[in-house]
């Protein structure tokens, strides 16, 4: 119940979801990771382990896919053009 | 932040907290954070009013195209600002004179801006430019000034037999990208809790935008450079050439000598506008880049 209250509240803060567990949001600028790291602070269920880690696009993106297929989520993240056709 | 040009969709709605697109049995969501703007160029697509409060609260601008697949209705929250009252109070009562030398700043940039474009594309016209702004500053009747300018201006840009409002495909490009400022523009004004309709320099009765009509006179040099540069691909307004008039909601301007984001600079400007209007403190105008 906490978990699926906390993953409502992630997505609406703009996370994506990627796999089980797994959350990735697009951050315009680093310094905006300050006001995210405190939204997530707040809203961190009492028990569980929730972590944050911070990676560039470009680090993202050299990452290695041993199984399955990049989400429909990380595609649009990913998308290199700013403006998308829908 | 994306701006999300919509032409295959058939429904736009919220689900689970996301802005999401139906078309069929395919299904996209992005985070409304995540979306700058939303233009909608097909009459079948339906937004639901839960998208509609969402895009609002999210500041998402939202602009929809006519038959002529020109952007034509833009939705704007009038009742936004928490001291609309007081506001709109003090901005009936602005004095002559700051209306005046407001006008006269926002016109000079905007002449400023229009130099610094052909300059920055190698066209000739820099001494002619630089005569009418030295002009601006000693006469009264600035307003004259402008109009010489732009015509100066518009025939070095795109030609000796250019006439606005003709219908070409660069009146139209400029009337499409003149659009997306304006809509950029108005969001902030109403946001700001100042009436669109009562302008500095444009006071038509018929028009709704008069005060919109003033502010985007210092950007429209910017919007000028994007469809010239969309001249050099394009020769009609086609899908592929509209995703680049669009890409002015993604352009950088200076700001008192920092490099800002378009929607940043004008809620910058915006304030600074309030302010000389209200107390009389100096205006502090943007400065539109060129090539980045």
């Amino acid at each position: 119940m906490a978990y699926t209250i906390f993953r409502k509240k992630i997505r609406a803060l703009g996370f994506y979801f990627v796999q089980k567990s797994v959350y990735v949001k697009l951050l315009e600028y680093y310094d905006k990771r300050i006001a995210l790291q405190r939204s997530l602070e707040n809203l961190c269920p009492l028990k569980g382990n929730v972590r944050l880690i911070y990676l560039t696009v470009h680090q993202y993106e050299k990452g290695y896919q041993i199984g399955g297929e990049a989400s429909e989520a990380e595609k649009l993240i990913l998308h290199d053009q700013q403006i998308l056709e829908f | 932040m994306r701006t999300i040009f919509v032409e295959n969709t058939q429904r736009i709605a919220i689900k689970e907290g996301l802005l999401s697109f139906f078309d069929g049995d395919q299904e996209r969501a992005l985070a409304l954070c995540d979306v700058g703007a939303l233009v909608i160029a097909n009459h079948s697509t339906t937004l639901s009013v839960a998208a509609c409060h969402a895009l609002d609260a999210h500041d998402v601008l939202c602009l929809i195209c006519d038959p002529k697949h020109q952007p034509s209705l833009m939705m704007l929250n009038l009742y936004k600002y928490h001291r609309l009252t007081t506001r709109l109070k003090k901005q009936m009562l602005w004095s002559v004179e700051r209306k005046q030398t407001a006008a006269k700043t926002l016109l000079f940039y905007k002449i400023l801006h229009q130099q610094k474009h052909l300059e920055h594309c190698a066209i000739d016209g820099f001494e002619e430019m630089d005569s009418i702004l030295m002009r601006m500053e000693e006469e009264k009747s600035f307003q004259q000034l402008e109009a010489q300018a732009a015509r100066l201006y518009f025939k070095r840009l795109f030609g000796p037999y250019f006439i606005r409002f003709e219908d070409t495909f660069i009146n139209h490009a400029l009337n499409y990208t003149y659009m997306c400022l304006s809509a950029v523009i108005a969001q902030v004004v109403v946001a700001k809790g100042l009436h669109p309709s009562l302008g500095i320099l444009h006071d038509s009765s018929f028009n709704n935008f008069n005060l919109i009509y003033d502010l985007i006179e210092v950007y429209r040099p910017l919007a000028d450079f994007i469809v010239y540069q969309s001249t050099i691909n394009h020769t009609a307004l086609t899908k592929a050439c509209k995703k680049e008039l669009l890409s002015i909601f993604d352009t950088y301007v200076m700001f008192d000598g920092r490099k800002t984001s378009l929607k940043r600079s004008v809620e910058f400007f915006v304030d600074s506008f309030i302010q000389h209007m209200e107390s009389g403190t100096r205006m502090h105008v943007p400065e539109v880049c060129f090539g980045g």
